[in-house]
């Protein structure tokens, strides 16, 4: 493997398999792919992304131990032709001879030595520390641990109320263990928080379920020979405990570099090149020391891994003047962001403790220094960079609404997106307008916008769609600023069943109302309509199960598949409209009867005389499918439209839908159930039928597209049944199939709907849905009430004149 | 609203009639006025929206506000405030939780003929803001 050398390449063994020495090796290898590194890794495990590491302490993530936080496949070493030592130790390192010494026994010699060898965690000197069920929080072992030990502990304690505790607690809390927070000082994340903000992130982790214990010192853990089993503060008070989390801080990794004879302070001391004190080393992340400052945070690591990598190849880039230290409280019920220094001689805060929103700037000589974000972090990139260039400010108030104000629109191409990756708004652009990129997944891989720590990533998003033309994305609703396939993902990976937990995990929790049944649809149909059903979110049409009319009665449509009904219905429904008093009975247009001006009350005794299901004329579902006398009697009929019709019904039923679905299926091209105008139609030809969708009669009027043309109905079933599941998967809350249709092209639809794969795929989910919608014609609800006033009146209440005694 | 009268404390329905995060109607006189039970606590509007006569009990409730089920016109819970439409504002009364029921403070007038009115009361915004209320029972996460 000496080519490289004979090229004239350096070797460059990097000592640390963290995101800083992964960084590095990624910036090298874009600079000069030619250069050839060794990566030794401590740990048994590629390098992964630690920053996200709570994410193991939740759940036991179903990829293997690093669940998908490792950063670079197998093959992205063995392509860029770096050779990486798992669990391997370096000895010892002779600057002066250029080689080390592994603990593997094996002698290894470099041009240029990297140490990122980052930092342990910091164990406060006290007693009980090496007890059973006492854990540091650092690596996947740690999470392993700590979910092992949660899983049947009845108190877990998380000593250190940093950042890295509150997300340690967090973790603890998914495990349904109770957890309590000691800290040393009077306000949590004390690092990145001022008093204000601190005060109200407080009762929002109670709130959670979490405690908190300020101003506590732990003298001691307390313990048996089974393990940890208390807390001993210094004033002799005590907490029981059977699991003990320490998240205090960390502490630089230098003992290698002690050996090697590097200067060291806290950390291994570096200069604006990011080299040590002797000329072949660098040093960079959680072990290196610039001016003073050991950065525990991953922005910097990636900044620093530039001019380290500059260093190593002799180029003259800029140097490392330091990093603006900058947090993100990934706790995903509150949003923060904390910027810079926050305790400065001036500024300005704007607080509202009701809507939990802090705001703060701050100040030194009237240049801003720092901010604080809590609850609203719109304006963080602006803020960012304007702390990054020290801006000086009169009126710091008025740049505080300025900031909250201003959106992705309003950054310069210069302004830094991506921290970790270093990519600048331009780069996003570029890559939408120039390079034709247009799904978010393809922009982040070319820029690497987003792949680091992830935080950057919705604002990557709105960039993509802005620089795509559209000026703001399609929101599922303005309260939230997300999309459907946002929403549609985190539903997904967290596994949500209920829309209250989808409000939950939305940042902070709003929910202007309006946009709850859209939220109620996504979580019944991503579950497969095995969903938590909550009535709440639901039209007032859907939890009575009957259209509400403008008078404030409603109207009640039996299902009568096809059009076709008989004598017996008949008399049972004209029976119900006399005993009841039905205002209007009302042939639709759909070919059904619609009882009108139902009292609420009298729905479940309307439903039970009629004794015929729903026929969901209230609900955005399946509606009717209608048809035409088809052969039986007609003596133009080339297909049996009646028959066809009424399967199609009895299939579909109860299905829900974004918006609604009516159907129709005409027996010959003179096309009498109008089929070409509904969302799904099938018209018989000769020797076949063709299937159309996206036709319309109603506000837009439009001639549905044929999506194929089949020989038998059985196939006329398939294809229309596949493209309802397909739509139900894709569309938009309240975007009927007409619009669908012309938003996703006649193209795309017929690859979905007939591709093999693709078809048989949303046929598997179509019968899951249908499994259990089948199950549930909603007005048996007479029998069972979802609540048990849902449908009656409360009691009036009578008042007499005001001085009468009357009640 | 000329006619004198005075305000009455009226026991509406018991707490467990109305649905967490849902409404109800309760006809107070010849008022119908719309109990809701939100995560701040219980709240009473009439129930009559101001653009079209929807029966705002049967709304979406959410961030503090109901929203009709008619034309979603919505309403602030806690003081009848129109949000975001100019149809105008409804009555909002103070509530009050106790013995698992739900009293409300209604003006009763008397018109002068012997009969009894129910009030709405002045404008929203002179409305107070209803007294804190026991939480009615933990939100289920």
């Amino acid at each position: 493997m000496d080519l490289a050398n004979e090229t004239g390449s350096r070797h460059v063994v990097v000592v640390g398999g963290g995101i800083a020495g992964q960084a590095l090796c990624e910036t090298l290898k874009e600079r000069d792919d030619g250069v050839r590194i060794t990566l030794i890794c401590a740990e048994p495990h590629l390098p992964y992304d630690r920053v996200n590491l709570s994410e193991l302490l939740a759940e036991v993530p179903p990829e293997g131990p690093l669940g998908t936080l490792q950063l670079r496949p197998e093959e992205w070493y063995e392509d860029n032709s770096v050779e990486v030592r798992l669990a391997t130790r370096v000895t010892s390192v002779d600057p002066q001879s250029a080689s080390l010494e592994l603990d593997s026994g094996e002698h290894l010699e470099f041009d240029r030595l990297v140490l990122a060898t980052g930092s342990q965690p910091l164990v406060p000197p006290i007693e009980g520390t090496g007890l059973d069920r006492v854990h540091t929080y650092r690596g996947p072992e740690d999470c392993e641990a700590i979910r092992a030990d949660a899983a049947h502990a009845e108190q877990a304690v998380v000593i250190g109320g940093g950042l890295l505790g509150l997300e340690a607690a967090r973790g603890i809390q998914a495990q349904r263990c109770p957890v309590t927070v000691v800290h040393l000082m009077d306000r949590l994340m004390e690092r990145q928080l001022d008093g204000g903000s601190a005060k109200m992130l407080l009762p929002a982790m109670q709130e959670l379920g979490m405690e908190v214990e300020l101003e506590r010192r732990t003298e001691a853990i307390t313990g048996n020979g089974d393990g940890a089993t208390g807390l001993r503060y210094d004033d002799g008070e005590t907490l029981d405990t059977d699991l003990v989390v320490i998240s205090v801080g960390i502490r630089p990794e230098v003992a290698l570099a002690g050996l090697a004879g590097l200067d060291v302070d806290r950390g291994v001391m570096v200069d604006d090149r990011m080299q040590t004190s002797a000329p072949n080393v660098v040093a960079l992340g959680e072990c290196a020391e610039h001016r003073g400052t050991v950065y525990g945070l991953v922005a910097p690591i990636y900044e620093q891994a530039r001019v380290a990598a500059d260093t190593l190849l002799e180029i003259d880039g800029p140097d490392y003047t330091g990093s603006i230290p900058w947090a993100k409280l990934k706790v995903a019920e509150i949003d923060l962001v904390s910027i810079g220094d926050v305790n400065g001689d001036s500024g300005a805060t704007s607080s509202d403790a009701a809507a939990r929103d802090y705001r703060k700037l701050s100040l030194r000589d009237g240049r801003l220094t720092g901010a604080i974000l809590l609850g609203n972090t719109r304006g963080t990139e602006a803020l960012l960079e304007a702390v990054r260039s020290e801006e000086e400010i009169a009126d710091p108030l008025a740049r505080l609404a300025e900031a909250a104000d201003s959106g992705p629109e309003d950054m310069l191409d210069t302004a830094q997106v991506c921290d970790c990756n270093g990519v600048c708004k331009g780069d996003i652009v570029n890559a939408v307008t120039e390079d034709g990129l247009s799904s978010n997944q393809e922009v982040m891989r070319v820029t690497r916008a987003g792949t680091g720590c992830g935080s950057c990533k919705p604002l990557v998003k709105e960039l993509v769609s802005i620089a795509g033309g559209g000026s703001e994305p399609a929101y599922l609703c303005p309260c939230k600023k997300q999309t459907r396939e946002d929403l549609a993902q985190m539903i997904i990976e967290a596994g949500h069943e209920a829309v209250s937990e989808v409000s939950g995990a939305c940042g902070t929790g709003r929910q202007c109302g309006l946009c709850k049944p859209a939220l109620a649809y996504l979580v019944s149909e991503i579950n497969d309509n095995r969903h938590r059903e909550e009535r709440s979110a639901r039209h007032v049409n859907d939890r009575v199960h009957a259209n509400v009319q403008n008078d404030g009665t409603f109207s009640v449509v039996p299902r009568m598949r096809g059009g076709v009904t008989n004598s017996d219905q008949l008399r049972r429904i004209a029976d119900a409209a006399d005993k009841y008093d039905v205002g209007m009975i009302k042939v639709t247009g759909g070919q059904r009867i619609d009882l009108l001006g139902i009292k609420r009350e009298d729905l479940p005794k309307v439903w039970e005389d009629i004794g015929m299901p729903s026929g969901h004329a209230y609900a955005k579902a399946v509606r009717q499918v209608k048809s035409c006398v088809g052969t039986d009697f007609c003596r133009f009929g080339l297909g049996d439209s009646i028959k066809l019709g009424v399967e199609l019904e009895d299939e579909w039923e109860g299905l829900h839908t974004p918006a609604k679905v009516k159907s129709g299926v005409s027996g010959c091209p003179r096309n009498c159930a109008e089929a070409t105008t509904k969302d799904i139609g099938i018209v018989a030809i000769e020797g076949g039928w063709q299937v159309y969708v996206g036709g319309a009669a109603g506000g837009t009027v439009r001639k549905g597209d044929v999506v194929a043309t089949v020989e038998t109905p059985e196939e006329a079933k398939r294809v229309a049944t596949t493209f309802l599941q397909h739509y139900r998967e894709n569309a938009s809350f309240k975007e009927r199939t007409y619009d669908f249709v012309e938003r996703v092209g006649l193209e795309e639809i017929q690859r979905e709907v007939l591709g093999q794969k693709s078809g048989a795929r949303l046929m598997e989910r179509y019968r899951l849905a249908k499994t259990a919608a089948a199950a549930l014609d909603p007005w048996l609800e007479r029998h069972d009430p979802h609540h048990p006033k849902q449908f009656e009146q409360l009691e009036p209440v009578t008042v007499g004149p005001p001085a009468g005694a009357a009640k | 609203m000329s006619a004198v009268g005075s305000i009455e404390q009226l026991r509406l329905c018991a707490e467990e009639d109305v649905p967490l995060h849902e409404g109800k109607v309760v006809r107070v006189g010849d008022r119908p006025l719309a109990v809701f039970n939100t995560e701040d606590g219980f709240r009473v509007i009439d129930n009559t929206c101001t653009h079209m006569g929807g029966a705002l009990a049967d709304g979406l409730v959410g961030d503090a506000t109901v929203a009709c089920p008619l034309h979603d016109r919505r309403f602030d819970l806690a003081t009848g405030r129109a949000v975001g439409h100019d149809c105008g504002a409804v009555a909002a009364y103070p509530v009050e939780v106790r013995d698992n029921a739900i009293y409300a403070s209604i003006p009763i007038f008397d018109p002068g003929d012997g009969e009894a009115t129910v009030g709405g009361g002045a404008a929203s915004d002179e409305v107070t803001p209803p007294a804190e209320t026991e939480r009615a029972q933990s939100a289920e996460a």
